[in-house]
């Protein structure tokens, strides 16, 4: 069940954070480095709902039309 | 790591969405330009003139199977051959919405460079370029050249996000210089509006700086600014390094055109920068000095001593002992006047 108040992220070292948040206006927002994303998570006290884009969380998200909108 | 631009108006980031039928277009670049690529054709419909239904719908499903299995091999071809990268194997793993995905890659070295995502999502394809995967494309493609494949040949009308960036190694254009143009509200949208928030943090150690950085706006609006120090994130020592950086969200693929003219038109900020005056050429003396200073500062580590006995061999005599080390007639060799104007500047930049 999605949680409307995490940050469900996808980190690939090499090239960045792709950060999805029904608390983010669109939905979506990529970030270049770690320290960029958790300097975010920090203000808008989004530190404590991070939840890592597994492949169970993916398929969840995707059955619960979590990216719909983006597309 | 990210993409350098030599004083000029550089691409850190891009991601847009096409459809994968798009890529049947492929062709139309060649009437519109002088390339003659050949691309992957496309199957035969063999299932015309098959009277027995039930062959027939098997023929259309193969057939339609294979039209999609050439998309990919064409939109693999347009990574390798327009781009000048490569894409993993399908991943089997969905990424933004979509069912699967590949990785960009380099096509020299195994380095990750972006995502491709496909399948679902009304058969479009999302592609996301890193810092490092811009750097790539535009050391093969200009932005011109890649509005003409983006917007001409596979109807590409929006970018999802550009992030657009401006290196000053002068101090010129630093993060006071932003928070000063912010006072005079310099990055308000010239079309009116709201006006953005700005953020500074200077976090530090005692009396050591770690960071400098100016943010203004909302990272989740349209425009989005980060004004830093580049060599303090970098860890460079004694180098002036501040990067003007703009995320652009659902732009206009235009801003390939003239990516200085589409940086300038952001904010009266961004056109205080005045690429067209002179600050570009600076810029690019000083990175070539810097890069120049460090060449001498290894060749100097490598073989200063043997170039010293080199150089006694010929009695201190510079000219006989340089051609002696390098053979002047066959190498490309030749300092260029700004060359020799550089190592006379090196003095004054040594530290």
């Amino acid at each position: 069940m999605i949680d409307s108040n995490a940050v469900y992220y996808d980190y690939e070292p090499s090239i960045g954070i792709n950060a999805y948040s029904q608390r983010f206006a669109c939905l979506h927002v990529f970030y270049k480095s770690w320290g960029q994303f958790d300097a975010d998570l920090i203000i808008e006290g989004l530190t404590d709902n991070l939840v890592e884009i597994t492949p169970e969380v993916y398929s969840m998200l995707c059955a619960e039309g979590f990216f719909n909108d983006l597309h | 790591m990210t993409s350098t631009n030599n004083g000029k108006i550089g691409i850190d980031h891009l991601a847009f969405t096409c459809k994968l039928s798009s890529f049947q277009n492929l062709e139309h670049a060649n009437t519109r330009r002088f390339t003659k690529l050949k691309w992957v054709s496309f199957p035969k419909r063999s299932y015309v003139g098959v009277a027995d239904p039930l062959l027939k719908e098997s023929l259309i499903s193969d057939y339609r199977a294979e039209y999609v299995n050439v998309l990919h091999l064409r939109l693999e071809q347009f990574f390798n051959r327009v781009l000048g990268l490569r894409l993993s194997n399908k991943r089997g793993v969905g990424f933004h919405g979509y069912k699967d995905s590949y990785k960009i890659m380099s096509k020299s070295a195994p380095i990750e460079l972006g995502f491709v995502g496909f399948g679902g999502n009304n058969d479009t394809v999302y592609i996301q370029l890193s810092g490092q995967g811009c750097s790539h494309v535009f050391s093969r493609i200009t932005p011109l050249g890649l509005h003409f494949w983006l917007a001409d040949v596979l109807d590409v009308y929006k970018l999802t996000r550009a992030d657009l960036f401006y290196d000053d190694f002068d101090g010129n254009f630093g993060t006071s210089y932003a928070e000063t143009a912010y006072e005079d509200g310099a990055f308000n949208n010239p079309n009116g509006g709201r006006t953005p928030k700005i953020d500074i943090r200077r976090p530090r150690v005692g009396s050591v700086i770690q960071g400098d950085t100016v943010y203004i706006g909302s990272r989740k609006s349209n425009v989005f600014w980060r004004i830093y120090d580049k060599s303090l994130e970098q860890g460079v020592e004694n180098q002036t390094w501040f990067r003007n950086e703009v995320e652009l969200k659902a732009v206009n693929v235009d801003v390939l055109l003239n990516v200085a003219e589409a940086f300038a038109g952001v904010c009266p900020f961004a056109a205080s920068i005045n690429l067209e005056h002179g600050y570009t050429y600076k810029s690019l003396t000083k990175k070539s000095v810097v890069e120049f200073q460090g060449r001498l500062k290894w060749a100097r580590q490598q073989v200063g001593s043997t170039l010293s006995d080199i150089l006694d061999a010929f009695d201190g005599d510079i000219e006989k002992a340089f051609c002696a080390v390098v053979n002047t007639k066959k190498s490309k060799w030749q300092l260029t006047d700004s060359c020799k104007q550089m190592l006379f500047n090196l003095e004054k930049l040594e530290v």
